[in-house]
């Protein structure tokens, strides 16, 4: 077997270690790469910053503990960014069932500049049905929310008590690792009552949520880890996203080599006869 | 009556929560919106009936591992402990009890984001193998992902400015306007395979052709 | 008539009366042509390979439930199943189906149950083959990965709705040296699949694999309603390009809307 030969068929595990020695050092020992902010997160940053006090803004925090460390870093921004506004409204909400846990968790950690929970924010906790649940939400939210995730009944919430339907909402913003995300926000609230609205995706959900952004449809939207860590750098604030942003870099410099490796061995391999 | 009622069922429940996606007819109880939405609670009360029938599934293929002792038949006490005992847990303290939360953050998070996490290995192995200019179609794809990753890198600006705009570019025009060929594709193959069951014409989820 | 949604009816109407029309013009006789799926020849063949290994097949119909936009792709994933299981049967080979939601494991059990009828083996059938795993997303993706290593499958058939898991069960595939066929109209998992799987049926070919195995002229009749669909698709995209470009964005936008 020749040496390409033996390069083309390099067991995996061999890969797996160099990603994980090359993905940990950055870790370890940050570097701190500068980073562009792009104009998919600069319109979310813009339009909170535009939003006028007593707007509501609600943010639904549908994704899971799989996806914590690329979507709990741009709900962490999301949230500081709107505990920051004076005078805006922020409803937390959920249509994937660990979005409460993961909301209450982010909510027992971040300053909310004297936000007070029921008059300035609140949790109403997780509504299921995944998109028919989005549209009982728009349609009537007290009916689908009785109760807060702590409880409360909601016509105890001073906050609640203008608020009934999706026409009460000024800006919604979903943190979305899947389904039910962007299409069924579109569908179920932005298109019948012209909401508008963003999104923090999963990097690899960004090219088909991209239509929506170029046809009006969405505001922006934060890609992944990246999309966090930009919209850390527009709060002035170093977060976990900022952090992981060096692995990141690391990570594709070591799939780009090994592609280039591969490439050399097969068409080396081939032009000695060696390779398939 | 086996095949008659659920295809009669599928016709008049699709047909109502389309009207009701189109109009508003009627007030109050006797409106297509009321009938619409208690049929879509109705499905979460199927859903959560299918729940409790996919447990049962679960126990039953678990026992008969560990009864058999099947290789790896412990694997199949600890779920089945586990099952039991965060059942027991979530239903009598509640799901935000400090203990269901201890154990939930303990385990599941941590045990989901690792499998989550294994993709970053399973890419870099399935781009050595794949990302090969075997001919023109695999070579465009090669010189598209390269570009596109390098640009969504900050360190890709470092090595080359024009990065970004480059990968935006490519993201921007030609994958989009062939993601929405497939969007459009997949779309309209959905509502014609939906029509079908609707009319009862597709019968194969009901195990029939 | 709800605002704004006229425009969506009118779509919905055609395309509802092309395909319609379409079916009945097969049933008439005039079956559509179908071209060539490598995919869908690639079943057979692989089905046959798991019999000559004396190996089983896992089949995976995707983590999607009934409902919503990806529930057409789990009925598409089951009327495939349909055909595996009868052949499956047929061929004596063991086949194991890994189930995420919970309200598709009974419907999965009849058709596998139902195509075991059909090829006259109803004894071989083992319901523990029809299996729940788990409704979390990343502890059915480790099951089935552990599935696949266990039982080292000498083919697995990965169709229907997918996300993050689809490429975890590609490369484990590919690493027990299964022969691997894919298809999900999931935008965002097709490349994964195109890269690590043998075979790839993309986007609605999925909706489409039913008609290729039977000569029911309803399903071919609405493959060729579906193409018609897609042209009259062409012709609103085309005019909405001359339209716009001529200044003509707000009456779009205005017809869009209506």
């Amino acid at each position: 077997m020749s040496v390409w030969d033996k390069l083309l068929s390099l067991d995996r595990r061999w890969i797996y270690l160099i990603l994980f020695v090359v993905v940990s050092y950055p870790l370890l020992f940050p570097i701190g790469l500068p980073l562009t902010v792009s104009r998919e997160t600069h319109r979310v940053y813009d339009y909170i910053e535009s939003l006028p006090p007593e707007s509501v803004v609600v943010v639904s925090f549908d994704y899971s503990p799989s996806s914590y460390a690329e979507q709990h870093p741009q709900a962490v921004a999301i949230m500081n960014h709107l505990m920051r506004k004076p005078g805006v409204k922020i409803i937390c909400t959920a249509f994937w069932e660990q979005g409460p846990m993961l909301c209450e968790e982010l909510l027992e950690s971040i300053d909310t500049h004297g936000k007070e929970y029921g008059k300035d924010y609140v949790n109403l906790g997780f509504v299921p049905g995944g998109e028919t649940a989005m549209s009982a939400f728009a349609g009537d939210i007290p009916k689908t929310f009785p109760v807060d995730h702590r409880k409360n009944p909601i016509d105890t919430l001073p906050m609640m008590a203008d608020i009934k339907t999706a026409n009460d909402i000024d800006f919604f913003i979903s943190i979305a690792a899947g389904s039910p995300g962007v299409p069924e926000i579109v569908r179920q609230i932005e298109g019948p009552y012209k909401v508008p609205f963003a999104a923090g995706l999963v990097a690899i959900s960004v090219p088909i949520s991209m239509p929506y952004v170029q046809s009006g449809q969405m505001v922006g939207l934060l890609a992944g880890l990246r999309g966090a860590a930009e919209y850390e750098q527009l709060l002035d604030m170093k977060g976990t996203a900022t952090v992981g942003m060096d692995a990141i870099s690391f990570s594709h410099i070591v799939v780009l080599v090994f592609i280039i490796i591969s490439n050399v061995a097969y068409f080396l391999g081939r032009h000695k006869g060696g390779a398939k | 009556m086996k095949k008659e009622v659920p295809t009669i069922t599928t016709f008049v429940v699709g047909v109502i929560v389309i009207l009701d996606y189109f109009f508003q007819l009627g007030t109050g109880t006797l409106s297509l919106e009321y009938f619409s939405r208690e049929i879509q609670n109705w499905m979460l009360i199927v859903a959560a009936f299918a729940m409790g029938l996919a447990a049962i599934n679960l126990i039953r293929l678990h026992v008969v591992q560990i009864r058999q002792r099947k290789t790896g038949w412990y694997n199949s006490v600890a779920l089945i402990i586990t099952l039991v005992v965060m059942s027991i847990i979530g239903i009598s303290m509640g799901t935000d009890s400090p203990l269901y939360r201890y154990w939930y953050n303990a385990l599941l998070v941590p045990i989901d984001a690792t499998i989550f996490s294994l993709l970053a290995f399973y890419i870099t192995s399935a781009a050595y193998r794949a990302f090969r200019a075997r001919n023109f179609d695999a070579a465009v794809l090669l010189v598209t992902a390269f570009i596109v990753m390098l640009g969504r890198a900050p360190i890709g600006e470092q090595i080359w400015s024009s990065a970004p705009s480059v990968a935006n570019w490519i993201m921007d025009y030609p994958n989009m306007a062939g993601q929405r060929g497939i969007i459009i594709g997949s779309a309209i193959g959905a509502v014609s395979l939906g029509l079908r069951i609707l009319v009862g014409m597709e019968r194969t989820y009901l195990g029939q052709d | 008539m709800r605002s704004g949604r006229v425009f969506v009816l009118v779509c919905f109407l055609t395309l509802a009366c092309v395909i319609f029309f379409s079916i009945n013009r097969a049933r008439k006789g005039k079956l559509p042509y179908l071209r060539k799926l490598p995919g869908v020849d690639a079943i057979r063949e692989a089905i046959g390979r798991s019999t000559e290994l004396g190996k089983p097949i896992v089949y995976s119909p995707g983590i999607a439930g009934l409902s919503g936009e990806t529930g057409a792709q789990t009925f598409a994933a089951l009327e495939i199943l349909s055909y595996v299981a009868k052949t499956a049967a047929e061929y004596d080979t063991r086949l194991i189906v890994c189930i995420r939601i919970p309200e598709v494991l009974p419907i999965a059990e009849e058709v596998v149950r139902t195509g075991y009828l059909s090829a006259g083996k109803i004894e071989s059938y083992d319901p523990n083959d029809v299996r729940f795993l788990s409704s979390a997303q990343f502890a059915y993706a480790a099951g089935v990965m552990g599935i696949m290593e266990r039982e080292r499958p000498g083919a697995t058939f990965l169709l229907g709705g997918f996300w993050a898991e689809s490429l975890m069960f590609a490369e484990v595939g590919n690493a027990i040296g299964a022969l691997q066929i894919a298809g999900t109209a999931n935008l965002h998992q097709i490349q994964f699949f195109v890269a690590a799987c043998d075979y790839t049926i993309i986007g609605e070919e999925l909706f489409a694999v039913g008609a290729y195995f039977s000569e029911d002229p309803i399903k071919r009749g609405a493959i060729s309603g579906q193409d018609i669909g897609k042209l009259i698709a062409v012709g609103l995209i085309i005019a909405g390009v001359i339209l716009t470009t001529f200044g003509g964005a707000e009456t779009v936008d205005k017809i869009v809307h209506w």
